[in-house]
């Protein structure tokens, strides 16, 4: 091809680009005033809006009555909020709104609506919000005051470590099971006043493997000795499940590999002793690998 | 000062923080230095408003510290570079706060812009220096400040054009660095009378190669450079910040080739946690580079010694940090304080300076 033609070819793609082909977009004013449009309809008008980052003065403000008025369908009012989430990635565009944006969405998590609380609570959430973090320690306290599930409540404090929670969501981890307990666990992974309890669910044979995997996971990230350490009592366990010696075993050889392994004399011929012992294709797949690193 | 003076309640390491959350203790002081506005900001709290100015990122709080700057009377001319800092910071991230009723969903009447607008209105004339940035922030027109921004941005035009003192288009936080050396004695290397490091010498710490020694083989010997951070700190204008600078300093003094005569250490106030892996990575990261004379230290056992010896403004909630300030030491080499730099931002040069003498004097050192 010609280098001209090429540059013309090039130049016209970079220009076509920034055209954007999609159906004009209706006002704000016409979609509000559309009142005997099915909810779904202006649901979906709604999320088909086009955010002009030069024109948020015309669409931020009724979006965000959109999102306040409890006489509007849900859906109508959900459609609005995704739009605003988004337009809140315009950055500096968006500055002269969001106060009023967060403050919205304050007012909205304690809708009557689940969907509306728990997304706005969400998000508020990720901006750290004090007030979104009261309100959800709040609900993990008293399961009465709770605006939502107390899941999703941890989850979304932990996005903060300075929401201090940790005390309050330890408590739980004990009297809890499913969903809840394995949320708690995943939010006390960052915090060194649950290494024991990390710990133990590492080592507990009783407990799910999924949740075991978790507790390695962040044993390994809080206190890498102490996971070394833990890991090396699972592997010589011959009552532990092959699955799990396997993945210790695997970690282990990993961390040598890496040359950053604790010392402890007589491990290495412990393992080398398992494979006398196990039929566990896995399990002697990671002790082969484990030998070969300790071997150097 | 007694424990009830409200200056007192305003310092980190105050009993009634011990144990509480970042949450509360950010309400909690923020409604201490909000009632500055009416009660008239004593000369001792100053600096915990400059403070929150020029390195706060908590709505909440700054807005705070904005209105309890206008209890100040008069409010230092000094306050003005710190406050478009802090309306720069917040320019794209205005919260709605409040502070007449409970913090609930209706009690946030104001926000964090408008506070720190209004303090500037509240200059007068004095805000003269800072119309260029303010006229700038309104023309930029509704689709880059809000309306209540907007009417406040006029009047503090209104109240900063009321003058002849000459107007400039930049912020200079160079006064502020002198407000603050009149509100503090610690400001710009006059050390305070602390003890030395002599006297929790054999406190054992980590690096973040893993090595285990004491401070004071860690201290002493040479003039130092001692600092605090944690790596979990969410303020990228203190502990981040902090270690960034360091490493700069450290690159300064390599220029001078005195880095070999210079211990530049920062401990984490978070031992648990800042395990030497991820004292490694936070160092290397910002640029630090590791040795014998210039490391990230741990303490082995529990922190306590090390914060009360040196006063640290630090308090610990529930999980770690709830807050802080900054502090720098520069120790000479029998681990004496020679001048500390507190609360504010430090510069290199004033640190550089501080080291210079005692510097010279371990190269005259006998066997030196």
């Amino acid at each position: 091809m010609d280098v001209k033609e090429y540059r013309k070819q090039v130049a016209a793609e970079i220009a076509g680009a920034g055209r954007d082909d999609r159906p004009a977009v209706r006002p704000m004013a016409d979609l509000a005033a559309t009142d005997d449009s099915d909810p779904a309809t202006r649901a979906d008008s709604i999320a088909a809006l086009r955010i002009d980052p030069q024109n948020l003065g015309e669409t931020v403000p009724e979006l965000l009555a959109i999102v306040r008025d409890g006489a509007q369908a849900v859906p109508v009012r959900m459609a609005a909020f995704r739009v605003l989430a988004g337009a809140a990635f315009l950055g500096p565009r968006f500055a002269p709104f969001r106060a009023d944006y967060l403050e919205a969405l304050r007012e909205v998590s304690s809708d009557p609506d689940a969907r509306l609380r728990e997304s706005a609570l969400e998000t508020l959430a990720i901006e750290k919000d004090a007030y979104a973090q009261n309100v959800l320690l709040a609900g993990l306290k008293d399961p009465k005051a709770a605006l939502v599930p107390p899941a999703r409540a941890i989850q979304f404090l932990g996005y903060d470590v300075h929401a201090d929670v940790a005390p309050v969501v330890r408590e739980l981890f004990h009297r809890s099971k499913g969903a809840v307990k394995e949320e708690a666990l995943r939010l006390l992974a960052s915090d060194p006043g649950s290494q024991k309890l990390i710990t133990d669910v590492m080592l507990d044979k009783g407990e799910r493997s999924a949740m075991r995997r978790l507790g390695a996971t962040a044993l390994q990230n809080l206190n890498p000795e102490a996971f070394e350490r833990a890991a090396r009592r699972i592997v010589t366990d011959e009552d532990d499940y092959d699955a799990i010696r396997a993945t210790s075993l695997a970690a282990l050889a990993h961390v040598q590999e890496l040359g950053t392994a604790a010392s402890d004399a007589g491990f290495a011929d412990a393992v080398e002793k398992l494979k006398e012992t196990t039929k566990s294709p896995r399990l002697r797949s990671s002790i082969k690998r484990f030998m070969s690193a300790a071997r150097g | 000062m007694p424990a009830d003076d409200p200056v007192a309640r305003l310092a980190e390491q105050s009993p009634a923080y011990s144990g509480r959350g970042s949450g509360d203790v950010d309400r909690l002081r923020g409604t201490l230095l909000a009632g500055f506005e009416a009660s008239g900001l004593p000369p001792g709290a100053l600096p915990f408003v400059l403070e929150e100015l020029e390195t706060g990122r908590s709505p909440y709080a700054v807005a705070a510290a904005a209105k309890g700057l206008r209890g100040a009377k008069p409010i230092p001319q000094a306050a003005l570079p710190l406050l478009m800092q802090a309306i720069e910071r917040f320019r794209s991230s205005d919260d709605r706060v409040g502070f007449d009723g409970p913090a609930g969903a209706d009690g946030r009447s104001t926000t964090v812009l408008v506070e720190l607008i209004r303090s500037v209105a509240a200059l007068g004339s004095d805000a003269r220096p800072a119309l260029g940035a303010l006229r700038e922030m309104l023309d930029g027109g509704p689709d880059e400040v809000s309306a209540a921004v907007r009417a406040e941005l006029r009047k503090a035009i209104g109240a900063a054009s009321r003058s002849t003192a000459p107007e400039r288009t930049e912020g200079d936080a160079c006064c502020a660095a002198e407000a603050w050396a009149a509100a503090s004695p610690c400001c710009g290397g006059a050390g305070p009378a602390l003890p030395g490091v002599s006297a929790i010498g054999d406190v054992a710490v980590q690096d973040q190669d893993g090595a285990v020694l004491t401070l004071a083989e860690a201290l002493l010997g040479h003039p130092s450079v001692l600092t605090f951070f944690y790596t979990r700190c969410m303020n990228p204008d203190k502990c981040s910040r902090t270690v960034a600078k360091l490493a700069r300093l450290q690159r300064r003094l390599a220029d001078h080739a005195m880095k070999e005569g210079v211990n530049i250490v920062a401990m984490t106030y978070d031992p648990a946690f800042d395990q030497p892996a991820r004292l490694r990575a936070y160092g290397a990261d910002r640029g630090l580079r590791f040795g014998p004379r210039s490391r990230l230290l741990r303490t082995t056992g529990p922190f306590d010694a090390v914060r009360s010896h040196f006063d640290l403004g630090v308090g610990f909630g529930p999980v770690t940090v709830n807050r802080h300030r900054l502090d720098l030491f520069v120790l000479d080499s029998a681990g004496e304080v020679a001048g500390c730099f507190e609360r504010m931002l430090w510069s290199e040069d004033a640190v550089l300076n501080a080291l210079d003498p005692l510097i010279a004097a371990s190269a005259t050192r006998p066997g030196s």
